[in-house]
Parts: structure tokens; sequence; C-alpha cells
């Protein structure tokens, strides 16, 4: 039986082998991101690589260098960076509004299609799902055109009118999912009662998919928060209104002359904290979500 | 319900508001349609046009189809409505409830945007291009917010006691409800979706740009935006066979330039003869210029004279007699001039001087002239080339030399011999060739060769005219196959390996998730760090400290690895995803079968072959739906990672359009691109059996 029980060990091992592979596949990248985001500019820029910062300095968030030229000091880090300051505040901005529209209009949708009977309710439901698959890049064009009509080019309007386009079927997409599963007999109960089919909706079915409404109004925020296509075309004249992956994408930092590295890992992780902390609380909600609509975020 | 109410007659008072909602759908329904054609009688494009399919392509541009169906639709509806609710008709009355509320809702959500737009460009804009209220705008639609308001309101509360005609079943009322709750959907799809895609549609058959003035003309040009997107050639090369019969080369004459020097006796060219010579002063050294005046009187007299008219010329009036005093450097001459010394510039060529006679001078030219002269006045005077190229030819014996194609002369080094460029003709194989313009002439001209293959045995060039878009598809087809291919298959590793229940699983799955929640900008810009080109790249590093390479790779400036590095950071970002899907669809196979199998004794192998694998067909399709139509459209990795160095047919239209400002030929892009990934969709669909419910 020694045998069998090495057997069992060797697979153990290379389980436990194989699981730490793939933690490191996916996590590394962020450790990198953070140690590196401690590291002076010299250090990062000096081969090789260093896997535990020589010295470690807050610089690259908040902190101050000398300009060689000028002899002034002047600020630097991200936390000073007024172009990535703004672009957290109009991420946010953007994103919560888009979100909150999108939950809104998206669970009526998703209400009308999940639980009641009407004509045309097969097309529009073909209708959505096409919206979901439609490619966004097809009709960038058109969208240029009716953004600058409507005098909304170069603003965060521009970005708000627009992402309804990715965050709305995929609101309702996955809301009908939530609605179709609750029971029947819920409506029927509220209809005995003489509620109208509105009040049904928002009285007892609405409460009841809070959870779905909290998961999907994640994704959303999640893909608006990511979204870069739309943001670099409709903003980029205009860096007052620029994205976080615009202003990422776009990073210049504060020492002149020099492309940074440094400052953008601090801005990386600045950008990833927040939204890993949202993944790990909602980690459960998320997976569920994400398989009810299969959809990529 | 409403027959449980008490019922009273209805007042004449509650008669007028009722005919007056009625009416209020008339004036919308004419309203809208006046509207309407006020805004494209004043729309100059159209009116202005100067035939009439001119005029019918610019309402088209301007307009679409769909507005002008929806002006109509929502008219003859309202007017439909307008004469039931004269009528009473109690359903009507819903969907007229319905139409006012979401006119006010409409009217209120436009203003707030003006109101927003305002605010938030005003805190960000220049001084100089803030926006202001438009106050007409925000008054109209406060008057229509709320005459539909107060109509609605009134609708609400008296609906079921004024309106008697008809009855409303279950049925209707849940249509009414459906509607209702489906509006803003409908208009937000309408706005950002329908109409911007049909403006492509039509905006890709014409040639508008953004760059320059606003009212720039717009021209229809039908498909011609098409057939400069699409439009491709195959042309067969000759070739070399091999033994094999593969044809990989063919046979090229190539130009080989190779410097020689000849040397010449100057004295023995006509054109330098001292007489003929057609130069300036600058020709000469300065001594030499000297001892001339010194000893030649017609050359003194003659360049006094030429110094005058100079003078003259450059002062603008007249001088009295003029002596030359010295020459200071080749051209500048010192004269005395009343009395005055003063240098003057002399551009004049000898053959201008006046009584200028060089017959008894003895030019020797090593000592008098100047090299640099000498070569300025070889390439400007005819007459000496002619004579050289004489010379030179009778230097190399072309008859008998096959070889040698050309001979040039490219200047003197000295003064007794010259350089020249001989052309050899060296006939080689050569590897199958980049262009085709050289043999193919003007029937060419536009195209671009995109890549080469073989084909049964020949060898073809597949050229296009936009080579840039076809080599954009090609990248992404590329990409998208590798990436999804990657992405399954070590999805299906991770989510096997997570699968089995171990202490920390919850933790494992939301590390899984973190590289699919963070922008795809910020893990393209990660790993632009991480893939440096020198060892503070950290993957390099690691490499080579592994002993894998031996020095640091170019991740994306070296053309062989920058798209597979795209690749990798695409798999970074997806597969964890891809994983978590396929793990959702391992955890619906129960594991009683899996027991079953162990007792039959199938191995492990063969149960993932046989059982799991077709079990999670489904899953999987839809995983690689899903994946594929992603991996098509792929923007931001391309764009942060090589920019313009490798497009993807996402990054080539975005660029054309921003960039070049093309909006004609961006829309076409656009419209090609939604060919493409539908007819795949539809394929893809099909051939993996996915059940679109």
């Amino acid at each position: 039986m020694y045998e069998n029980q090495y057997i069992k060990l060797a697979r153990q091992f290379f389980f436990w082998i194989l699981i730490l592979g793939i933690l490191i596949f996916t996590l590394f990248p962020f450790y990198w991101a953070v140690v590196g985001s401690f590291k002076t500019e010299a250090e990062i820029k000096s081969p090789p690589a260093t896997y535990i910062p020589g010295e470690l300095v807050l610089d690259n968030y908040w902190g101050t260098f000398n300009d060689p030229i000028t002899n002034q000091t002047l600020d630097r880090g991200v936390f000073k960076n007024e172009t990535f300051l703004r672009g957290l505040f109009n991420s946010a901005l953007v994103s919560g509004i888009t979100t909150v529209v999108s939950l809104i209009i998206g669970s009526f949708a998703a209400y009308a299609i999940g639980r009641l009977q009407f004509r045309g309710r097969t097309i529009m439901l073909y209708l959505i799902l096409a919206m979901t698959m439609f490619p966004l890049i097809s009709i960038l064009s058109g969208l240029f055109t009716i953004v600058r009509e409507l005098g909304i080019y170069g603003s965060l309007s521009a970005l708000i009118i627009t992402y309804p386009i990715f965050t709305l079927p995929f609101t309702v997409w996955v809301l009908v999912s939530f609605f179709r599963g609750l029971p029947a007999e819920l409506e029927q109960a509220a209809l005995v009662d003489g509620a109208t089919p509105f009040q049904t909706f928002y009285m007892i079915l609405l409460p009841l998919t809070a959870p779905a409404l909290v998961t999907t109004g994640l994704l959303a925020f999640i893909g608006a928060w990511n979204e870069y296509l739309l943001a670099v075309t409709f903003t980029i004249t205009n860096s007052d209104v620029w994205t976080v992956p615009v202003a990422i994408a776009r990073f210049t930092g504060s020492i002149a002359r020099e492309e940074p590295i440094a400052e953008p890992l601090a801005a990386t992780v600045i950008v990833t904290i927040p939204l890993v902390i949202l993944v790990l609380i909602f980690q459960r909600r998320i997976i569920q979500g994400l398989t009810a609509g299969a959809v990529k975020g | 319900m409403s027959e449980n109410k008490v019922k009273r007659d209805v007042t004449e008072q509650e008669k007028m508001i009722a005919n007056g909602i009625a009416g209020l759908f008339g004036i919308l329904g004419i309203g809208i349609l006046i509207a309407f054609i006020y805004s494209v009688l004043n729309n100059t494009n159209v009116t202005e046009a100067e035939t009439q399919n001119r005029m019918i392509l610019e309402f088209l541009d301007g307009y679409g189809l769909l507005i002008p169906l929806i002006v109509f639709g929502l008219c003859l509806t309202f007017l439909n409505f307008a004469r039931r609710l004269f009528a009473r008709d109690i359903i009507t009355s819903g969907w007229a409830q319905l139409t006012l509320f979401w006119t006010m809702v409409f009217s209120i959500i436009i203003i707030f945007i003006h109101i927003f737009q305002v605010l938030t460009n005003n805190i960000s804009a220049q001084a100089g291009d803030r926006l202001s209220l438009n106050f007409g705008l925000i008054g109209g639609l406060i008057v229509l917010g709320a005459v539909t308001g107060a109509a609605w309101w009134w609708l609400t509360k008296n609906r079921e006691h004024v309106y008697t005609t008809g009855e409303e079943t279950i049925a209707s009322r849940e249509s009414l409800v459906a509607w209702n709750l489906l509006i803003p959907t409908v208009a937000v799809m309408l706005l950002v979706a329908a109409r911007p895609l049909e403006r492509t549609f039509i905006g890709s058959l014409t040639d508008r740009t953004f760059a320059g003035a606003a009212d720039q003309e717009v021209n229809f040009i039908g498909v011609a935006n098409y057939t400069r997107l699409l439009g491709f050639r195959l042309d067969n090369v000759d070739c070399v066979r091999t033994d094999a019969g593969e044809c990989e080369t063919r046979v090229v004459e190539n130009e080989i330039e190779d410097p020689d020097s000849i040397s010449v006796d100057l004295d023995s060219i006509a054109a330098l003869e001292p007489t003929t010579l057609d130069v300036g002063l600058d020709f000469f050294t300065s001594e030499t210029l000297n001892n001339l005046l010194a000893e030649n009187e017609s050359f003194a007299t003659s360049l006094a004279t030429v110094a005058k008219a100079t003078i003259e010329e450059e002062t603008g009036s007249e001088v009295g007699d003029v002596e030359v005093l010295s020459i200071v450097e080749t051209n500048i001459v010192e004269v005395s001039v009343d009395g005055e010394t003063r240098e003057v510039l002399i551009s004049d060529r000898l053959t201008d001087f006046e009584g200028l006679d060089l017959s008894d001078v003895d030019l020797n030219y090593a000592d008098n002239v100047e090299l640099a002269g000498l070569n300025t006045y070889r390439i400007r005077s005819r007459t000496i080339r002619e004579q050289l190229e004489a010379i030179t030819l009778g230097e190399y014996d072309f008859e008998n030399n096959a070889e040698i194609d050309d001979v040039a002369v490219t200047g003197f080094d000295s003064f007794d011999s010259m350089n020249v460029t001989v052309t050899r003709l060296e006939v080689e194989d050569e590897v199958v060739y980049e262009n085709l313009r050289n043999s193919l002439g003007d029937t060419y001209r536009n195209f671009a060769s995109v890549s080469t293959f073989n084909l049964f045995g020949n060898r073809w060039v597949l050229s296009a005219r936009d080579a840039a878009f076809y080599t954009a598809v090609g990248n992404t087809l590329f990409f998208t196959f590798f990436t999804v291919i990657a992405e399954l298959i070590l999805g299906l590793i991770i989510a096997m390996a997570v699968n089995t229940k171990f202490p920390g699983q919850g933790l494992m799955r939301a590390a899984m998730l973190v590289p699919w929640a963070i922008p795809t900008v910020v893990s393209a810009k990660l790993w632009e760090y991480m893939l440096l080109d020198n060892r503070t790249g950290v993957i390099n590093d690691i490499l080579i400290r592994t002993g894998i390479i031996d020095s640091s790779i170019s991740w994306f400036a070296n053309a062989d690895f920058r798209i597979w590095s795209l690749i990798f950071v695409d798999v970074w970002k997806t597969t964890p995803f891809m994983a978590l899907l396929i793990l959702a669809g391992l955890q619906t196979i129960p594991s009683d079968i899996y027991e079953a199998a162990d007792v039959d004794g199938a191995g492990p192998v063969r149960q993932f072959f046989s059982m799991t694998l077709p079990l999670l067909r489904p899953t999987i399709a839809v995983a690689l739906v899903f994946r594929t139509l992603d991996a098509i459209r792929a923007f931001d990795v391309f764009e942060v990672l090589l920019g313009r160095q490798l497009q993807s047919m996402a990054t080539y239209n975005q660029f054309v359009l921003v960039e070049t400002q093309e909006f004609g030929y961006a829309s076409a892009i656009g419209v090609t691109m939604f060919v493409i990934i539908m007819v795949f969709t539809v394929i893809y669909v099909r051939a993996l059996g996915v059940d679109t419910d």
C-alpha cells in the first residue's frame, strides 16, 4: 500500500504546484506593479530588474523632485497629478451615472420582457441580444457625427450618453434571467390583491431582485470604468475630461523630457486596488452574474 | 375594480378637457410634422441642391430614413389617437397617457442634459469656448413638458371615468405597462445604436471628411469607398522552379553601382578653352584673378565697367569712374569710386564682360581654378557634360562588356581625374519579391502588395488598394485564432484544477477575477513595462536568469515577437474569465457519473474526453462565441501596446476616423467590419450549435 500513498502524495504535490502556477500567472503582474510603485525611477530604469525594492520611496504617490534645469522644487507623484486625479473623478462620475441610468431603465425593460406578455416581445428580446454582440467599432463613425452634431464632442456628456450602448443591453439581458427565475405565484397574488402590474413590479419584484441589481450594477460599473475606445475617441482633444484609462494610456508624469515608469505603476496600483477589493467582496455574485449573462464586461 | 366605483355623470368641464387633450394630440401630430418639414426647408444643403438626385442624397445624409419614418409614424399615430380620443376610447386613452408621460420625461431629461453640459463644460473648458444656456430651447421644452405633464396628470385621475368606449382587458393593460417600461430602452437604442448605424451606412457612401471647414461640400461617391477599401488583385509571378516544382525564387537583374575614377586632360576639353568659358569670377582662384588684373588690360577695363554697372544698380544712382584695385576673394572685388574704396560682389559671367579678350591667356587649370567652381560649371553647362560623357564612353568598352549598363559622371576630385559611377547588371536568383510596380507598370498604380504565397505550384502576390486594411484584417484574424485557442486550452486546465475542492478555493476564484476586472488599458501598460526590451523588463530578466535566452528580446520592436507578445498579454487578461465560465459549466455536471465511470474502470484521460468534454460542449460553445467576437473587435491592447506599428481592424478604423478625419472612408471600414462580424457570428453559431435563447 506504500506505493498508493506515494502516488497520492505525488498527485497532491503536482496539484499544489499547478495551483501555485495559476496564482503566480494571475497575480505576479500586480506584485510587480506594487513593488515598482515604491521604487525610485532610477532603480526601475537600471538593469537588471530588482524583485525587492532597494529603497522604499513614496515619491511616486506623493513627493517632490528637483528640476535640474530650472533648479526648482516641483511636485511629483500621482496624487499630485491633476490629469490623473481628475481622471478618477471623471471616471467615477461617468461610470456612476451610466450605471444608475442603465439599472433604472434596464430593470424596467427586463421586467417587461421577462414577466409581461405583449406583442413584439420576442423581437425586443432579439434586438437586445443583437446589441450585446454588436461591434461598437462599426458604428463609431456614426456615433462620432451624432456626438459632434449634439455639440458634446470632447465633454463628459458624450460619454454619459454613449456608454449605455454597451451597459444597457447587458443589464437588460442579465436582469431578464433573474426576473424569469422568480416564481409566478408572486404576481398572481398581487393581482388578486388589486395591484397594477407596475405596482407589482416596484413593490414586490424589484425588492426581490435587489441582489441581482447590485451584481449587475457592479458589472456595468466595471464595464464603464474600463471603457477605452469611446473615451479616447470622444475626449482625446480635451484632457480635462479624460477618464482613467485614457489618462493612464497617455501618462506623461511630472518630470518632463523623460517617460516615467514608476509613476504610471503607482497610478495602476491606485486604479486596481478598488477593483480588487470589489472583486474580493462580491466574488460569488460576480461569477453568478457573469455566467447568467455569459457576457464579458 | 372600476365597476366597483360609483358612477357619476361626466361634467361639461371634463368633456372640455377631454376634447382639449384629443386636440393636443392633433396639434402634436401635425406639429411634429411641421417642425420636421421646417427643419428640412431650412437646410440649405437640401433646398439648394442642384439636381433632384442630389437633393434626395443630401436629405438622406442629413436625416437618414429612421427620422422621417419615426416622424411620419408618430404623426399618423397621434392623429389616430386624436380621432379615437374624441370617441372616448378607453384603450387609446391608456396609450395617450403613456405618450404624454414620456414626452414630459424626455423634455425634462433634455433640459437637464443641456444644463449639465453647460455646467461641466464651463468647469473644464478654456474661458473662450464656454457654452451658454440656450433659453429658447429650455423655454420651449418647459412649455412642452408642462402641457404634456398636466394632460398626463389629468388623464391619470380621470381616465377610467371619462373614457367609456371599449373595454380594457388584462392583456391590453399588460401590453400598455410593458411598452411604458420599454420606451426608455427603445429611445436609448434608437439614439446610440440604430441612428449611428444608419449614419455609418449612409456616410460610407460619401467622401465626407471632418478636416477643413464645416461647410465643406460632401459628395456622394457610391461604392467608391468600398472599392478603395476592398479593391485587391492577385498576380502570378514568374519564377524559377526548384527540383520539387516549388516556386520560391525568380531571376532578377540587380543593378550594382560601383564608383570609379578616370583620368582626364582638362586642356583637351573644348568647352574648357579659355575663350569659350561660360563661367563667373568664382571659377578662378583669387590669385589668378589678381594676376590677370595686372597683366591683361582688357580684363581690368571690362571688370571696371561691370563693377560700375553693379554699383549703380545697387545704389540706384550714377557714380563716377570706377577703378578696380584688387580681387579680395574670387568674386568680391575691391574698387575705388568717387574717391572712396568699397567692395562689390560681381555675379556676372565672363561672357557678359564687354571687350574681354582671354585668347593669349594660358589657363593652367591646376594652378588657376577652384575645384568647386569646376564642379559647379560641370553641373551648369550642358556642353561640358556632353564632352565629359563622350570621354567616359571612350574609356569603357560597352560593346564587349555586356555587364556594364551605364556610366555616369559624378564630378571632379582633382584637376586630372574625375569620379564616375559604373552601373553593372548582375543576374541572380532572388527570393520572391515585394514590389510589382516595376514589372506591371501603370496597371498596378494605387496598389501595394499585402503578402505572397504559393498555390498550386505558382507564386502569387496579393495586392490591395488599401494594403493597411488587409494587413489589419490579417493581424486581427491571426490574433483572434491564437488567443481564443490558447485561452480555451489554458482555461480548461485552470477550470479543472480549481473545480477540485481544496482549502482557499474561494480566494483562488477571487484571484482569478482580478485580471478580468482591471481595465485592459491598465493591464496593457503594466505588461508594456514588464516586457521592456532590456533587463529592466522583468520577463527578459527572468528568462536570462533561468538561462532560456542569452540576451534581451525586444518584444514589441521585433516583428517576429510583437504579435505573440500581444497575444500573450490578451491571454493573460482573459483566460481567467474563460476558466470561470468553464468552471460554472463543470459544476452543472453531476459527480455520480464520474463515480460510475470509475467503477467501470475508465481512466481519467478517457473520462475527460468521452464525458467531460461532450458535457461541457454548450458552455464551451457560448464562451467561444463571446471570446471570438471580443477578440475580432480588439482595440485596447493593440492601441496601447503597438499603436500604429501593428493595427487591428478596430484600431485602423479608429485611426482613419480620428487621425485622418475621413468620415466616409472610416464608415466604410465600420460597415465592412460589421458585415465580417455578422457573417462570422452566424457561421459560428450554426457550426457550434449554440442555443440562442
